[in-house]
């Protein structure tokens, strides 16, 4: 059987792998893609122990993260296309 | 027992796939191993019986590594070749899109026909798994989900719409920004 230690085990690698890809890979793409990896870590962990503690609380933080992990997402694209124009323009 | 393999299985792709972000150096590939990852998560979703956030992360995936594949990787591009080289040939970047996409499609191949035969079951009715039944969507979770985000989270459900709204509206000025001519640049 699985138990909330397994999901909470492997949201903790993730969230390492996550910060690794972003301490060690330069292109701001695959950083905010690291970021979005630690984030999906937590998230993990969350859904994991609401499930288990049957509390809703916890669902609608993992709503707050999903969307707040949208908006870093879509604010880092933004950046990474304005420096890509103005790198186009020099 | 199979919720334990389905676990395995799902737990190996969502490694695999933030693997792939660290080791590949195509952020072709990188993308793909994140929708790999995050699709992943979404099936261990429905295995804790989150049917509304393993929708949720479904479709949030899908949206993430689209717009990470449709607006980053071309300005990427822009930004890292800016460009002496000459514009490759037709069938030569054909090839490199076909070598680009081989092992990621084959993986997300096997990820969509385990998919599929999770489907054929639920839409002919037989069982999957004893109990519980995890596929069925029980009716009150959106309920839940609607009635705590409206009651106990209702400041923190209008600051993220704050958030979003603050978001969107930096992304045009970013936007605005990168049109605005540099200094010193092209005349």
């Amino acid at each position: 059987m699985t138990g909330p230690a397994h999901y909470v085990l492997l949201s903790g690698i993730l969230f390492i792998i996550g910060i690794v890809v972003v301490a060690t890979r330069r292109q701001p793409l695959i950083a905010l893609m690291g970021i979005e990896l630690m984030l999906q870590g937590a998230n993990l962990a969350l859904v994991a122990l609401t499930s288990w503690l049957q509390d809703w609380g916890g669902e609608a933080a993992v709503f707050v993260v999903m969307a707040i992990a949208a908006v870093e997402l879509a604010v880092g694209l933004g950046v990474v296309l304005a420096y890509g124009q103005q790198q186009a323009k020099r | 027992m199979i919720v334990l393999g389905l676990f395995i299985l799902l737990a190996v792709v969502a490694l695999g796939g933030a693997a792939g972000i660290l080791i590949c150096r195509q952020v072709t590939h990188c993308v793909f191993s994140f929708l790999l990852c995050c699709l992943a998560l979404g099936g261990l979703y429905l295995l804790l019986n989150m049917q509304v956030l393993a929708v949720l992360q479904l479709a949030t995936s899908v949206f993430l590594a689209g717009t990470l594949a449709a607006v980053g990787i071309p300005a990427t591009r822009e930004a890292t070749q800016a460009d002496h080289r000459p514009p490759l040939h037709a069938r030569a970047e054909r090839a490199n899109i076909r070598r680009a996409l081989s092992w990621p499609a084959w993986v997300g191949l096997l990820f969509l026909s385990l998919v599929a035969w999770v489907l054929a079951h639920v839409t002919t009715g037989e069982p999957v798994f004893s109990s519980p039944p995890i596929w069925a969507v029980p009716g009150g979770q959106a309920a839940a989900l609607g009635q705590e985000l409206a009651t106990h989270y209702l400041i923190v459900f209008a600051l993220l719409g704050l958030l979003l709204l603050a978001g969107f509206a930096s992304i045009g000025y970013l936007m605005q920004q990168g049109k605005r001519p540099t200094e010193g640049g092209n005349k």
